[in-house]
């Protein structure tokens, strides 16, 4: 009894003191401190091996390639002192560094390590995820594809990327990449510094203290799980314009106790859903970032013979409502899609490709949709649809999509298909293996540039699902890839505008929206970029005001 | 006494090992591979470098072997989501905090619970009785993901009292073990409370009251401690249970512990993780329900270690 006494005063003596202690410490943001909620603990934060928008994220802050997109997607000189002097045939790009650049140890930031970078991601043995990209340089193929260290070794030395001096980098690239002062933005081109990655093998970028960058921030604090504290790099080249102290962020993975966090101050950055979105309209705190992702749908030619028909695909096109489905099943600022491309794709020649194009999504129109299926079914000689499911994501909204899509085929044609969700990576493997009949599915920009989304259906391309084949895809195949080698941006940006015709005008894949997701941010906190693909945030510039 | 402790232990062993390896073969069977998106990008040379690093180019009963090798030299694999974390390492930085938690909510309801049985039991049929039994009915019936989000709006958002999420002092520590005990409370009441009324209606306590003795004397030496023995028995599975994380109270709270690596290693086929978390866990239970019998032999020496059998 005695011990249950002191238990029980002991816990209510903690209770209360620990209630009188969150009543009178509030930590709020100060002025230049910025806190926010993270969705998730990023893998590794290793230039090389990161793929996930969370290491994008964080190794931007940290770190830095010869160019820095500014808000309008721009890239602007970074590590570089100026735009690269780029050789007539567009093959080969000379680089001058900008004087005093340093790591944040205080060492020299040097053309060896970016040397030193794009062999080490290109080298097999790192297993880079991104290495495709740095592989358009000239010999990279070569590295990716040694057999063994000996040649892997070998083949590094004939890289196209030398050190003529130490501030001085020359680049030759494999073919023409238009946007390639653009990609050199792009976390897969920053700088590392061998004599500090080498030592830690496979622990690069495991901890705070086995990161270094070259750029704004430096990370001071990694409780996995749990925060990271990044800290202003003093040794910046470009500090003056850094105006932030300290950024904190806190592993959050539910948006409602983000949203919580919000409402009594703890955060100045929360994510937020679809339904949760409504309390916020016409708040300034309410910030939509349209990503350059887009959500399709596919028909396998072959598992559904009926879908091979033109006819039939655009009919289950035409029935659904894809401004209907953005409006009441997603309601997260999403877009209805009116092409493949998303908006705010550029084509590579300066311009928005969407508006080059137009819109090529079929118009809902449920009575001509039906007209359609049954012209369709009667040139295939095929007397009614098969019993059909659609797979597609099991999370809230990829559930939402199935449940619409679903129910504007029974409404609008009078067709039964069974919307099967399930796991992402399961979805993911049958999507690739073509085990489906229709799959509702995603794709995000790789770079900004019309290439990452139109060469997924070249003939026989992996992501060419779906079995796109004949004529027209040859036409396709062959329009794409000579688009990839031409070197008159503007007439290279006019094919892949025919090219997208072709997809969109045989209705060979089915896109329905373009994503965005929707974030409270404090309504004080200005110039904190979201950027449309790769990070989800850009710091730099960002202050309070 | 010993050769009973030294068979338990071979017990505990013999379960591991069999745990472990269910676990193993279950998990070949999970549809998908444990690359994730990679696959549609990794090129083709990384991604046999990748598969054979992972010995996933040989037969399974040769990764067997190699696996059930490298766990006898403590050795649990590195994560697959997270390629520069061992599984080691992933359970070392996340088990405090679900330990932490797990013990606070343990305290919490193990003080309300058994108070609650008692004072239900001692006014059998009365007000006490109803308030106890309502208590330990809304315990039952309301789930974690129902009252942890109550919890931190009405009391994080709205009262501002305590913090609403995340886990940083003492005071964020509060909520989230409310949440969790609620429903240890509501078995430990219920339990108590059945336990107390077989009690007091025993030969032993009408001699107890006929002797004389005082009614904090009867309550307290003779009902409880009789009555307490059926509750220490089913406490070893619940503190297991709250001390190995629990995925809706860490996620509604933030709170960086294993219940998280548990889902998220599942969903991303990190099979490494997974047997290594199920070893784990299934360690912790082993263990903690060695104790709760040597506890039980403790409190009632009526049960005689090793002996009698």
């Amino acid at each position: 009894m005695k011990l249950r006494k002191i238990f029980s005063t002991a816990l209510v003596i903690s209770l209360i003191g620990a209630s009188l202690a969150a009543c009178g410490g509030k930590s709020g943001s100060g002025k230049d401190e910025l806190v926010s909620n993270y969705r998730a603990d990023p893998p590794a934060l290793d230039v090389s091996i990161a793929e996930s928008s969370a290491a994008f994220t964080l190794l931007g802050a940290i770190s830095e390639g010869l160019y820095r997109l500014d808000k309008d997607m721009k890239p602007q000189p970074a590590l570089a002192a100026d735009f690269p002097k780029v050789s007539d045939d567009g093959l080969v790009y000379t680089i001058k560094l900008r004087d005093g650049i340093t790591w944040s140890d205080g060492t020299p930031v040097t053309a060896n390590d970016f040397v030193y970078s794009f062999q080490r991601t290109l080298d097999p043995n790192t297993k880079a995820t991104y290495a495709f990209v740095v592989a358009w340089i000239k010999g990279g193929e070569a590295i990716m594809s040694a057999k063994d260290n000996a040649a892997i070794e070998e083949a590094k030395k004939n890289l196209g990327a030398k050190a003529i001096d130490e501030k001085t980098l020359e680049i030759t690239l494999d073919h023409p990449v238009p946007f390639f002062t653009s990609m050199l933005s792009f976390l897969t081109f920053y700088p590392q510094k061998k004599d500090f990655v080498d030592p830690l093998g496979d622990k690069s970028g495991a901890d705070a203290d086995k990161v270094i960058g070259a750029g704004p921030f430096k990370l001071t604090k990694w409780e996995h799980d749990q925060t990271l504290v990044l800290e202003k790099n003093d040794k910046y080249w470009d500090k003056d314009n850094v105006k932030l102290k300290k950024i904190t962020l806190n592993v959050v993975k539910d948006t409602g106790t983000g949203l919580n966090l919000y409402e009594t101050g703890a955060t100045d950055v929360a994510e937020v859903k679809g339904d949760q979105m409504a309390a916020y309209k016409g708040k300034p705190d309410l910030q939509i970032r349209s990503e350059l992702v887009n959500g399709y749908l596919n028909f396998q030619f072959k598992k559904v013979p009926a879908f091979a028909n033109k006819k039939v695909r655009e009919a289950f096109s035409m029935a659904i409502d894809r401004q209907g489905l953005v409006d009441t099943a997603l309601r997260n600022g999403s877009v209805a899609a009116t092409g493949y491309v998303p908006n705010g794709n550029l084509d590579g020649n300066g311009e928005e490709f969407r508006k080059l194009a137009g819109d090529l999504a079929p118009k809902f129109d449920p009575a001509k949709a039906k007209q359609l299926l049954a012209e369709g079914l009667a040139e295939a000689g095929i007397s009614s649809m098969p019993k059909l499911s659609i797979i597609g994501d099991d999370n809230e909204n990829d559930k939402k999509i199935l449940e619409f899509v679903v129910s504007q085929w029974k409404e609008n044609l009078g067709v039964t298909v069974e919307a099967s969700p399930m796991p992402h990576k399961n979805r993911l493997e049958k999507e690739l293996a073509k085990e489906y009949q229709i799959v509702s599915t995603r794709w995000g920009a790789d770079y900004n540039d019309p290439m990452t989304w139109l060469d997924m259906y070249l003939k026989g391309g992996p992501f060419n699902t779906q079995d796109w084949e004949g004529p027209e895809n040859d036409k396709y195949t062959e329009l794409v890839k000579a688009a990839s080698t031409e070197q008159d941006l503007k007439k290279r940006s006019d094919m892949l505008v025919e090219a997208e015709k072709i997809l969109m005008g045989e209705a060979a894949v089915t896109p329905i929206y373009f994503r965005s997701t929707p974030f409270v941010v404090n309504p004080k906190l200005k110039d904190m970029i979201m950027p449309p693909y790769g990070p989800d945030f850009e710091w730099k510039w960002a202050h309070f005001e | 006494m010993l050769t009973y402790t030294l068979r338990r232990l071979l017990y505990m062993v013999i379960t591991l090992w069999i745990i472990v390896s269910l676990t193993f073969f279950l998990m070949k069977l999970l549809p998908g591979d444990p690359f994730g998106e990679a696959i549609t990008k990794l090129p083709p040379e990384s991604m046999q470098i990748l598969i054979k690093q992972y010995g996933l180019d040989r037969p399974v009963w040769e990764q067997y072997l190699t696996y059930m090798g490298h766990v006898l030299q403590g050795d649990l694999g590195v994560s697959y989501q997270y390629p520069t974390r061992s599984v080691v390492n992933v359970i070392q930085t996340a088990f405090p905090a679900s330990f932490e938690l797990g013990i606070e909510s343990l305290i919490i309801a193990l003080i309300v619970g058994l108070f609650l049985g008692i004072v239900a039991a001692l006014k059998h049929n009365k007000a006490g009785d109803y308030t106890a039994s309502i208590v330990a009915l809304i315990g039952i019936s309301i789930p974690s993901f129902v009252i942890g989000p109550l919890l931190s709006y009405y009391i994080g958002v709205k009262l501002r009292l305590l913090p609403a999420g995340l886990w940083l002092g003492p005071e964020y520590r509060i909520l989230p073990a409310l949440a969790l005990s609620l429903g240890t409370i509501a078995i430990l009441t219920r339990m108590m409370r059945a336990s107390m009324l077989e009690v007091m209606n025993q030969d032993f306590i009408k001699t107890a009251k006929s002797k004389g003795l005082s009614r904090k004397t009867i309550v307290g030496k003779h009902m409880i401690r009789n009555a307490i023995l059926p509750v220490v028995t089913i406490l070893g599975p619940i503190a297991v249970n709250v001390l190995t994380g629990t995925l809706v109270v860490e996620k509604i709270f933030s709170v960086p512990g294993l219940g998280n690596q548990f889902a998220t290693s599942v969903l991303s086929n990190d099979y490494t993780l997974i047997t290594g978390l199920t070893l784990f866990y299934a360690g912790v239970l082993v263990v903690v329900m060695f104790l709760t019998d040597i506890a039980y032999n403790l409190i009632d020496p009526r049960i005689r270690l090793g002996k009698g059998k």
